[in-house]
This record gives C-alpha cells, structure tokens and sequence, in this order.
C-alpha cells in the first residue's frame, strides 16, 4: 500500500529548519529625537502619550527636565539630547513623550516626531561603529528602515539604569 | 466602619508660586506670610523671584527664616489619595516630600523643615 500524499510529505520534511529558513523577528519602537533617529525594542515601551505640564524638578541634573503626572503617577522625563551631550530639546505643540520601564521604574523620554512601530529582521542589525558619540555605549546596533534614515536601536532598560545612576551619584 | 467609607485623611497644602512655577507646602510650617525683606531669607534652587514682595516664614532651630515668593495663591485642602510620594528614579532632595497631581499640573509639595539645606547650587 502506498502512503498518502500527506504521509510521503512529512517523510520527506527535514528534521529541523536550515539556517537559512530562520528568520527572527523583533518590533522595535522608532521616534526622532533632534536629528537623531532612534528606536528601541517595543516591550521596553510601556505606552506614547502627549506632553502635558513640565514640572521642573530643581537641582537634578541637566538630562531630567522635570516630573509629569501620567495616569496617578509622577514620572521623570528625560532629554535624551542633553543624556547624551548632543544638545537639548525644546518641547513644542507635536511633542511627545513615551515611558519606558526597568526594573519597575518608570522613566518619560521626549520625542520630536514619533514614527511608529516596524517589525526588522534581527538579522538586518549591524553593529554600530565604535565610538561614534557619547551615545554609543547605549547602541545596540543599526538598522535599515524602509523610507527612514538610519535607526540607531537604544538599549533602553540599560539607559534607565544609567539614568538613575547619574541622579545618585551627583 | 469598611474601608469604603472610612474617611480620606486630608490636608491642608499652601500653594505659591515662584519663577512661574507653583509649589505647596503644609499650611502648619508656615508660621506667617510677611513681606519680604523684613525675615531673613535663604536663597534655594527654586529660583529668583521677580515681582515678589511677600516671603513665607518658617521656623528653624535657628530662628525665623523666609522663602520670597512671587505670588501666593492660597491654600487648598488635599486628600491624601491626591497626594504622591517622589519617583525613586529622581532622587529628589529631601526638600521635596512628594506631589500633588493636581488637574492642571504636578506641583511639588516642599518640606520647610529641609529648606534651609538646599542650598542653591547648579547641576549639570
């Protein structure tokens, strides 16, 4: 008796996918910043919102340019410009502000321009020249967007953790 | 009593403003309002007052001292669950025991007793 259609498939599927049917997926969040454009992984973004009052915080350092009220929390916000020494944002009427979460600290990070949610490749990332500013030490690579500049992908938990850092030790 | 009808603790919050930004502190640490120039005043990192002539007095454990403000709005009475303490993220100095969410914006609620050590002092 021969075997079914179905039966003479699967014994000849290979036992397991060859490198080149693998193909990892990741969503990465992409927002402008100045003229930086910048993405990180979308579960480390807990939501995008507008801008409401800045309260500025005295005596914090340059990078925290004060605390907003965001659903019955207090949230810092963070200039990502002056975190970086790239110079400072002015918030303006299509600013933005998303958080971001790390270890169950909430921080703000103003935006210019928000471009939405894109699904890359993994395999699209490439590795971020040395040195290239002080923001390097939080790039985890580059990426090719289809109608954007070149989106450096922030380690978003890891500038949350340096943040804080920053704030403890002045 | 449940805990659904138990009452709200609730307090009483003066609200000023300096340099265009409102604070508030509790009503019982402000001893009087004055003018200012007639207390001796300490110069904070809330920045400089512009068209103030009224100043906040408080008590130290080494006399009077005033905060010049540039407007006093008057005092509101909060309920705690309006209340918020500091972001851990921040580190903010003592001086700030937390914030009131109010509908407008965060206003941040001042420890008079922490004054008088936040000192002016730029930070970059």
């Amino acid at each position: 008796m021969s075997p079914s259609p179905l039966q003479a498939a699967i014994d000849a599927a290979p036992e397991r996918a060859s490198t080149g049917d693998q193909r990892v997926e990741e969503e990465i969040f992409i927002f402008g910043v100045g003229a930086l454009t910048l993405g990180a992984a979308s579960h480390s973004i807990r939501e995008v919102t507008r801008l409401g009052p800045i309260t500025p915080l005295p005596r914090s350092p340059a990078f925290v340019m004060g605390v907003v009220g965001h659903r019955g929390d207090v949230v810092p916000l963070v200039d990502l410009l002056r975190f970086f020494a790239q110079g400072e944002m002015k918030p303006g009427g299509r600013s933005r502000f998303y958080i971001g979460e790390n270890q169950g600290q909430r921080v703000g990070f103003l935006t210019d321009a928000v471009f939405g949610l894109r699904r890359i490749d993994t395999a699209d990332r490439i590795q971020a020249p040395m040195g290239s500013g002080a923001q390097s030490e939080f790039v985890t690579g580059l990426v090719r967007v289809k109608d954007l500049p070149t989106v450096s992908l922030l380690d978003l938990p890891r500038i949350i953790a340096a943040a804080r850092a920053r704030v403890v030790a002045r | 009593m449940t805990p659904a009808t138990a009452a709200v603790p609730e307090v009483d919050v003066l609200i000023f403003e300096i340099a265009g930004t409102r604070y508030g502190t509790d009503v019982t640490q402000v001893t009087r309002i004055s003018r200012s120039g007639t207390v001796k005043p300490v110069r904070t990192a809330l920045g400089e007052t512009s068209a103030g002539t009224k100043a906040l007095v408080f008590n130290t454990p080494a006399g009077e001292r005033a905060l010049p403000v540039d407007r006093v709005h008057g005092v509101e009475r909060l309920k705690a669950t309006d209340l918020r303490r500091m972001p851990v993220a921040t580190a903010a100095p003592a001086v700030f025991a937390g914030a009131w969410l109010s509908p407008a914006a965060t206003i941040l609620l001042l420890d008079m007793s922490q004054l008088v050590h936040f000192a002016e002092r730029k930070i970059e």
